[in-house]
């Protein structure tokens, strides 16, 4: 099979390869922040600089890297990035940071990061390693901020915290909760998997 | 063949050491920032609590509560007349830790007002709390045994209309409150 | 040799069971719970007056609709004649406050068929109870209009519903007792305003649809113990493990005076959980010593959660979580075959 080119896997990240809904990576954190579209978009903007940091990072290594070490290696950097993360939210968003509370420092153990440094970015040049961080950044930032669409605008009828629907349009509350998370997030699966296969049908 | 086992290791030693140069001075250089921003949240809340208090004037005490130093804040008009004190202080809540600003009168007797800093209660319920229907109607009442009743029933100075049918989240403040003041009056009446 | 066509075999094989109860389709089981609740619902209707009517004929209305709909999307027929559906939607309806505007019961049948049932893969795939699945999703979206204050208002003519339910005056006078305040004039009242036992036989109280009236939900419960439609153990062991709750709790005070072992068995929806929704065949588990664990765990929760938690009944909450259960129950109460496993063999579990 040849290698995907850079563009490719770029596109990859978007849709066939969705970190959210086609790999179902980093849900933890997804399923937690999609309460609203600002601490869904906060998060993915994060998890992405963490992502992309991480991959150039581990590409420009990847000749020294040992492969007993390698994950040591890779969750060193990953850490390091997060904990800078986690600061410049606290000094610049203070009040973003302190609603994501314990999710900003649970980047580190993301799945999405991990698996593109072992994955990618331990293999590949420098230029393929960010535009797959990229394009899985984006797709993740996809992912999120569809399902923080939903939540926020049936549950709170409000999206990005502008009202949207009339107060008389009654609110779900339910899909601002936990359990909310995980309807809004099997049905959006679902829609999608339908989506997908009948395309693959026709 | 296995090289020995420092020279394995190298990468991990010098990337260790440039992460650990790295956060430090990214630690250095937002500490202060960051410091500010948590004081900030506190002190942008005091002019509303008590209207009219100079910012530039708050005298900021410390006293012991519970085993613990917290900052009291004390308020000034621009006119150096004591508006009140205002004292941070926290709770369990029915999901969470519920964190709140108390504003008393000059003279520890009556509320002027409560502040919900963070909470997580349930939404469209108890997370009303942050409403300044509910935090304005701690105004006059007098703190030490203060509880919810039922909505629209709230007659005298000890009573406070609940969120909701099942007081949980509204008593969950009262509670604290109520808590927070009787360890100020261990203190001897003044802070 | 006679050469066989492939389409006319020699012999018919098909698959075991051969013998087939007629008297237990779907339909007939789901018809009999229909009729096991015609006197609930009639009790209903002259207790509530047309807010019953009301709720039960948009329930039924929206749960055929769905229940098509989910069908036409998966390209399958109709399944509405096996009456499932129906049973559900009347339950829902019977489940919510009789004051719940349209949305609420129209958005809850859809969840309940939608979600709770045709999402898991039609009838005999739900994990959890399809009505209470509605309900639950409604009560925490819509707490202000399902909660405790959903219950009360003032119409004229219908004295019941102008005080709070029992459980929930109830709730508040203990709760108020145990702050050590003095008790509000308003909880007083609705305490001291509780319906006698009698009252609570016949119905005459406030409180969701279809769970006001004990004897009512006991007549229907007796029907389908009788045609043998409904598991007995279950409402058996359900009512004796909560009645034993109770009565200790009231023995340590977890309970008022005033509202005893006895009004806390007749108030809420205890009964009608008890002879239908935790009877559900499909939710509920499948050996005889299952079902008893299932109902215990069931009547012990629903006791807790009114004790302990902040809402004043539990029943829907603790059906959601033994149904949860289930498929545990089910895999630890799995019958031996007659003579148990060949010891040492490797089937033999280890001890």
């Amino acid at each position: 099979m040849q290698e995907p080119t850079a563009g490719e896997r770029f596109l990859n990240g978007l849709l066939p390869e969705n970190p959210t809904y086609r790999q179902m990576l980093g849900l933890c954190a997804t399923l937690a922040v999609t309460n609203g579209v600002k601490p869904a978009f906060t998060m993915a903007c994060s998890t992405g600089f963490v992502l992309i940091c991480a991959n150039a990072m581990i590409s420009l290594m990847r000749k020294h890297l040992q492969p007993h070490l390698r994950i040591l290696i890779f969750t060193l950097t990953i850490a390091t990035f997060v904990t800078v993360v986690d600061r410049l939210l606290q000094a610049f968003f203070y009040p973003m940071s302190q609603q994501l509370g314990p999710y900003v420092p649970l980047i580190i153990v993301n799945c999405i990061i991990i698996s593109r440094c072992e994955v990618c970015a331990s293999k590949q040049s420098l230029p393929i390693a960010i535009a797959d961080a990229v394009g899985q950044t984006l797709g993740f930032l996809i992912g999120l901020v569809s399902l923080a669409s939903l939540r926020e605008l049936l549950g709170n009828g409000t999206w990005c915290e502008f009202e949207i629907l009339p107060q008389s349009w009654p609110r779900w509350r339910i899909l601002m909760l936990p359990p909310g998370a995980f309807i809004t997030f099997g049905l959006t699966l679902g829609f999608i998997e339908w989506f997908v296969h009948r395309k693959q049908r026709a | 063949m296995q090289a020995h086992p420092l020279k394995q290791a190298s990468l991990v030693i010098v990337l260790a050491t440039v992460f650990a140069l790295i956060l430090a001075a990214v630690q250095l250089g937002l500490r202060d920032r960051i410091a500010q921003n948590k004081q900030a949240q506190t002190l942008s809340q005091i002019p509303l609590l008590l209207p009219g208090a100079d910012l530039k004037k708050t005298v900021t005490l410390k006293a012991a509560l519970e085993q613990k130093t917290i900052a009291i804040y004390q308020a000034f008009d621009a006119n150096d007349r004591l508006l009140g004190y205002v004292v941070p202080a926290q709770g369990a809540g029915f999901n969470d830790q519920i964190e709140l600003l108390i504003a008393y009168d000059p003279s520890l007797q009556r509320l002027r007002g409560i502040s919900v800093i963070s909470q997580k209660e349930t939404p469209g319920l108890g997370d009303n709390m942050t409403k300044p229907a509910f935090t304005k109607s701690f105004a006059g009442k007098k703190p030490g045994q203060i509880h919810a009743v039922q909505p629209g029933f709230a007659a005298s100075e000890t009573e406070i209309d609940a969120l909701s049918g099942a007081t949980v989240s509204s008593q969950s403040v009262c509670n604290i409150v109520n808590r927070v003041t009787q360890g100020l009056r261990l203190q001897g009446g003044q802070p | 040799m006679t050469q066989q066509t492939p389409s006319e075999p020699l012999l018919q094989v098909a698959p075991s069971p051969h013998l087939h109860a007629s008297h237990l389709s779907t339909q007939r089981v789901m018809l009999d719970v229909l009729i096991a609740l015609i006197p609930v619902c009639a009790v209903s209707c002259w207790v509530f007056r047309w807010y019953a009517l009301k709720q039960l004929v948009l329930c039924e209305l929206t749960a055929l609709l769905t229940e098509t709909l989910c069908a036409a999307l998966r390209r399958r027929k109709s399944p509405v004649w096996d009456l499932s559906a129906s049973v559900t939607a009347v339950l829902l309806a019977l489940s919510l406050p009789w004051n719940a505007p349209a949305y609420i019961a129209i958005i809850a049948t859809v969840v309940a068929i939608g979600l709770g049932k045709a999402a898991f893969g039609g009838l005999g795939f739900n994990l959890f109870n399809p009505a209470m699945v509605g309900r639950a999703f409604v009560m925490l979206s819509f707490a202000r209009e399902m909660g405790a204050s959903g219950y009360v208002a003032q119409v004229p003519g219908l004295d019941v519903i102008s005080q709070a339910t029992p459980l929930t005056a109830a709730k508040q006078y203990v709760a108020a007792l145990a702050s050590g305040a003095t008790v509000a004039d308003s909880v007083q009242t609705a305490f001291q305003n509780i319906p006698p036992l009698s009252d609570l036989f016949l119905g005459i109280a406030n409180g969701s649809l279809g769970e006001t009236s004990v004897g009512a939900i006991c007549l229907g419960g007796l029907y389908l113990c009788i045609r043998k439609t409904i598991a007995r153990e279950i409402p058996v062991c359900m009512l004796l493990t909560a009645a034993a709750m109770l009565g200790l709790m009231q023995l340590l005070g977890f309970t008022d005076d005033g509202f005893g072992a006895l009004h806390h068995l007749g108030s809420g929806a205890l009964f009608l959980g008890a002879f239908f929704i935790a009877t559900d065949p499909v939710t509920s588990p499948l050996t005889r010593r299952g079902r008893c664990i299932f109902a215990a765990g069931l009547g012990a929760l629903i006791c807790l959660f009114r004790a302990l938690s902040s809402y004043p009944e539990g029943v829907m909450f603790a059906v959601l979580f033994m149904n949860a259960m289930v498929p545990l129950i089910n895999r630890y109460t799995i019958r031996k075959p007659i003579g148990g496993p060949v010891p040492g063999s490797a089937a033999s579990p280890k001890a």
